[in-house]
């Protein structure tokens, strides 16, 4: 009797369980809403760090503080161009070391004070101190205020990302911010058309539109960010009409796209997921060692294998949509296309014998993040079919790092965005940046690599960077520190009753709500 | 009865420093620093170095925690490294939240596996006792966050009568609860019906039958009762066990209780937020348990009797 029920219960469960596992066509058949009192759920998968912008870089606060905080101006990557945010108009010297802004008038802040040039001083001269907004700042000099209306920013040296940094120096109340003591973790007061009304960082974050915005009133006007850890209970959340937008796992697209309630699209992102060798490791100190492993790297089947597809495949180690970054079809004859021949060559000449194993220590790699760990294995996997065999080293994000930057590793798989100008570079390439924390981890120095990068990130015309960052992408095939195994892609899918316009941030004043 | 609640309470001490010096050493052998863990790694390294040094990362083991107890004294646990708040108003903030998850969860537990294991017990080798023995083992086999996601599946996405995440309202809880006290319905389950089997074998509940009492009086004043001691034991520690092992579920629904919290600090190194944590959950299971303990004293008879003298 008992096994029959027994076996029952476990065929029950297996249809209960499949069924959860297929597609969803089932939408939120409520009927109509009303759109005026209604929140835009979002939601994040971690906790938030505290919400002072010049403290950190995470990018779930950072989307935070796009809608509640402005700068003088704004970057439009998809229009690439400049758009007036608190300034309303400015000049560029001709020497383009002074930009003098003028304020828009009638821009107030969350708190109702109005914007103030001494605002604007302060809100810099605070940015120039913390240790978050260290590239942004990096060639400001002073900064003054000329009258009330007008502020002056000089310049140490030309810079061409000024303006795309420039919409992350944001302008805060000093009002505010000294009658907080200096402690804005918990709390924002921007100019931005939405102001915060809750804050718990590891449960969530609840918004409404500014009534005293300068500009349109968003169509939204309450906007909650869900902390949701688990991306399947999340999936299930967006498909049941509890969240109106979420970033989606690569294994999850196929059920969402059959989901007619549901729109999937990609946003702009510039990642970029790299091996790294370390160059002082006596394994790697040949370049033709660098060279041979990256010809034996097949990276077609990591985009298959580790990104479901979703990738874009090249062995840069910069994003190729960076400003600044040459033409991917000047570059494809110095790429690394998957070659064993050429590969055994190389180690053949660099004294290996291929014929036998031969041990190439272990790969350093993060397996709380799918992007980095499973690169690694294709690549252990990749390399094991010539004979080479590598560990897997796994280990948590600030052990990983400590390794990685403390020179303590062979080869270690890494990633990340660094900003949208390909003057990022010299983040992990220069050699002012060796060893630091998130900074240049192959230990290779080339003096022309950091002349050009000096150069680079100088130079105002953008066709003459193009053509340096095409020098550089050039030598840095060839010394071939790192090398690049896919872009991974950003999966997004929303409820179709709103309208979003995609971008790295979402400006959720942009979106609306269509039924 | 005074000699043994005093002795119960002197001795929660050593257990609460135990559980501390753990907690703290496993926190201090962590690989990993605060400093980078909250500035991120692009922040230059003097940063760094100042954070850890402002939080008194670098200080020796013994001062640290000799530091920590002198706060845990005052049952100050200092303030977050994240949102730089003090730790006790956000673990204040949350505990509501985590003992009403633990006491629906616990009352979902009791009102399923209490009864049907006392009906499994009475019906021993019926139908109705291969039901409950299946049900009980299968959901002892399934993990609570795959039962979570089931639930939200079919009663948030196919049927959607309860919201998938987050409180506010009474329907909030039901999925995480179910989920939860079903898991637990089924220890309950097994536990009550051995204890009600074994208890129904004895000689007086067969002299109670040959007297003439009724069945019902039989199973419930003279079977029942008895039986209650262990389960009694059982329910507390699981009551105990809930308030501090939700964790998972407050996860998988997004409820902003201690478990969210605290992985979020383990996450972000925010020490203080995790020792301050651990802490008033250790605190609270060992209270749960004294109260446990107190109870089956005055049940017990035997232990009564043992401190009257």
């Amino acid at each position: 009797m008992s096994k029959k029920l027994l076996s029952l219960l476990l065929v029950f469960l297996m249809v209960f369980s499949l069924a959860a596992c297929g597609g969803d066509n089932t939408g939120d058949d409520e009927g109509a809403v009303d759109n005026t009192d209604r929140a835009l759920n979002l939601a994040v998968n971690a906790a938030f760090q505290p919400l002072d912008p010049n403290t950190q870089n995470n990018l779930n606060t950072k989307w935070v503080w796009y809608q509640v905080y402005e700068g003088l101006v704004y970057y439009d990557y998809l229009e690439q161009e400049v758009v007036p945010k608190v300034a309303e108009s400015w000049n560029v010297s001709d020497d383009n070391l002074t930009y003098t802004f003028t304020l828009r008038d009638g821009v107030k802040f969350h708190n109702g004070d109005a914007v103030t040039a001494d605002d604007v001083v302060f809100s810099f001269e605070r940015a120039m101190e913390g240790p978050a907004l260290m590239n942004h700042v990096a060639a400001i000099d002073k900064v003054n205020k000329i009258d009330e209306k007008t502020v002056e920013i000089v310049l140490k040296n030309t810079y061409a990302p000024f303006w795309q940094y420039l919409s992350e120096i944001y302008i805060m109340s000093e009002a505010f911010v000294t009658a907080q003591g200096g402690d804005i973790n918990s709390a924002a007061c921007g100019t931005g058309p939405y102001a915060l009304t809750k804050v718990d960082l590891a449960v969530g974050i609840e918004a409404e539109a500014f009534a005293d915005y300068y500009g349109d009133a968003p169509a939204i006007k309450n906007v909650v960010w869900n902390v949701i850890t688990d991306t399947a209970a999340a999936a299930m959340s967006l498909q049941s009409g509890d969240l109106d937008f979420l970033e989606i796992a690569f294994s999850q697209v196929s059920q969402m796209e059959g989901n007619e309630v549901l729109e999937v699209g990609t946003k702009p992102d510039v990642h970029t997921s790299y091996l790294a060798f370390n160059c002082e490791s006596d394994l790697f100190k040949d370049a033709r060692v660098r060279q041979a492993i990256s010809y034996l790297i097949n990276v077609e089947e990591i985009a298959i294998g580790a990104f479901e597809g979703f990738a874009d495949t090249d062995t840069l180690t910069m994003h190729p949509n960076l400003t600044g970054m040459p033409d991917m079809s000047e570059m494809e004859a110095y790429q690394y296309t998957y070659d064993p021949e050429k590969g055994l060559a190389l180690l053949e000449e660099a004294g290996f014998d291929t014929s036998q194993e031969m041990d190439f220590g272990t790969i350093l790699t993060l397996p709380e993040s799918h992007y980095l760990f499973k690169p690694a294995q294709i690549i252990q996997g990749q390399l094991a079919k010539h004979n080479i065999k590598v560990e897997l080293e796994p280990y948590e994000a600030a052990t990983m790092f400590e390794k990685l930057f403390g020179g303590d590793y062979t080869m270690g798989v890494c990633g990340g965005s660094y900003g949208n100008d390909a003057s990022g570079y010299a983040t992990i390439h220069g050699s002012s940046a060796m060893g630091a924390l998130g900074g240049c981890c192959s230990y290779l120095v080339d003096e022309r690599l950091d002349e050009l990068f000096a150069q680079g990130v100088a130079e105002m015309d953008l066709e003459k960077r193009k053509e340096i960052y095409g020098e550089i992408t050039k030598i840095m095939f060839e010394n071939c520190p790192q090398v690049g195994v896919g872009h991974k892609q950003v999966k997004v899918a929303w409820n179709k009753d709103v309208d979003v316009v995609l971008r790295d941030f979402p400006l959720i004043s942009e979106w609306s709500f269509t039924a | 009865m005074h000699k043994y609640f005093l002795k119960r309470i002197v001795l929660l001490i050593p257990v609460l420093l135990a559980v501390s010096f753990v907690i703290f050493t496993l926190m201090y052998l962590a690989p990993g620093d605060p400093g980078s863990a909250i500035l991120g790694a692009s922040a230059p390294p003097e940063a760094i170095r100042e954070f850890n040094e402002s939080v008194g990362f670098y200080d020796p083991f013994l001062v640290r925690y000799g530091n920590f107890l002198k706060d845990l004294l005052h049952l100050d646990f200092g303030d977050s490294y994240v949102s730089k708040e003090p730790v006790m108003d956000e673990i204040v903030k949350r505990l509501p939240t985590t003992v009403q998850v633990a006491t629906y969860s616990m009352l979902v537990a009791v009102l399923v596996g209490v009864p049907l294991g006392v009906l499994s017990a009475v019906k021993q080798y019926s139908l109705a006792d291969s039901i409950s023995r299946v049900l009980a083992i299968t959901l002892t086999a399934v993990p609570f966050f795959w039962l979570g996601l089931m639930l939200i599946y079919w009663f948030a996405l196919k049927i959607p009568i309860f919201p998938s995440f987050g409180v506010g309202s009474l329907r909030h809880y039901v999925l995480p609860c179910v989920s939860l006290g079903l898991t637990y319905a089924a220890r309950e389950l097994r536990m009550t019906r051995s204890c009600m089997l074994e208890t129904l074998r004895m000689d007086y509940i067969r002299t109670t039958r040959a007297k003439g009492a009724r069945e019902k009086t039989v199973i419930w004043r003279h079977a029942f009762k008895n039986a209650l001691l262990p389960i009694i034991t059982m329910i507390g520690s699981h009551f105990g066990a809930l308030l501090g092992g939700a964790i998972l579920t407050e996860s998988v629904f997004s409820i902003p209780g201690l478990g969210t919290y605290l992985i979020s600090s383990i996450r972000g190194k925010d020490m203080p937020a995790v020792l301050g944590t651990a802490m008033v959950l250790a605190i609270m299971f060992c209270l749960v348990m004294l109260v446990v303990d107190l109870l089956y004293a005055m049940i017990d008879p035997r232990i009564k009797a043992k401190f009257a003298k």
